[in-house]
């Protein structure tokens, strides 16, 4: 062994939050991309003041939701727009556990796939992914 | 068994990750995290630079003793 790193991803790969959140239960025609920031609206039609380029409109979250969207900050990472009622029910905390989860898995492993290596994934028994990277020189 | 140059990377349940270069015999362990972490573009919580990682890959070596 020789170099050791722990760290908090941040979300910056369109694709991998894409598959991330398809990973964790959203079909990919429920997931709008915006090239341009789009409204995002409350659970009666309102619109409301935050805007995203990545939206699951409130009909695909639940029951009297709103929409969830990501929105891209000017230094290309993401800001999650989740509400309150949202961050209690679909979108609680272990939920986006979920989805930084398998963004990390998504982002490195494409990655490294592009640079002609292997990855392997496995679930582990406590929750985590272990993800086994090969093909170095 | 792990055999031969991998990198372990373990994504816990909080979607924090642990990367960890294997049988990395120099440097080159350094540049393997680092596009893992570029990939994530994560903050570093912890970093532990084992011995290995100050040794120079073979290649660099000769260039090195070949300038002297």
């Amino acid at each position: 062994m020789s170099h050791y790193v722990e760290c908090k991803p941040g979300f910056k790969d369109q694709q991998a939050l894409i598959d991330a959140l398809t990973a964790v239960g959203f079909d990919h025609d429920q997931i709008e991309v915006h090239a341009e920031s789009a409204a995002l609206y409350g659970y009666q039609g309102d619109e409301r003041p935050q805007r995203a380029h990545i939206v699951i409109r409130r009909q695909h979250v639940g029951q009297a939701a709103n929409d969830v969207g990501w929105e891209r900050l000017a230094d290309g990472t993401y800001l999650a727009w989740i509400s309150e009622y949202d961050g209690r029910h679909r979108f609680n905390s272990e939920m986006q556990d979920r989805i930084k989860q398998e963004y990390a898995y998504h982002a490195v492993s494409s990655q490294q796939r592009a640079l002609g290596r292997t990855v392997q994934r496995r679930e582990l028994e406590n929750g985590e992914i272990e993800v086994v990277i090969g093909g170095y020189r | 068994m792990i055999q031969g140059k991998c990198v372990k990377m373990i994504i816990h349940a909080d979607g924090t990750c642990s990367v960890d270069a294997i049988n990395f015999t120099d440097a080159t362990c350094t540049h393997a995290t680092q596009q893992i972490l570029q990939a994530l573009n994560g903050q570093v919580a912890e970093e532990h630079l084992k011995p290995e990682a100050r040794r120079l890959p073979p290649q660099a070596n000769r260039q090195m003793e070949g300038s002297r």
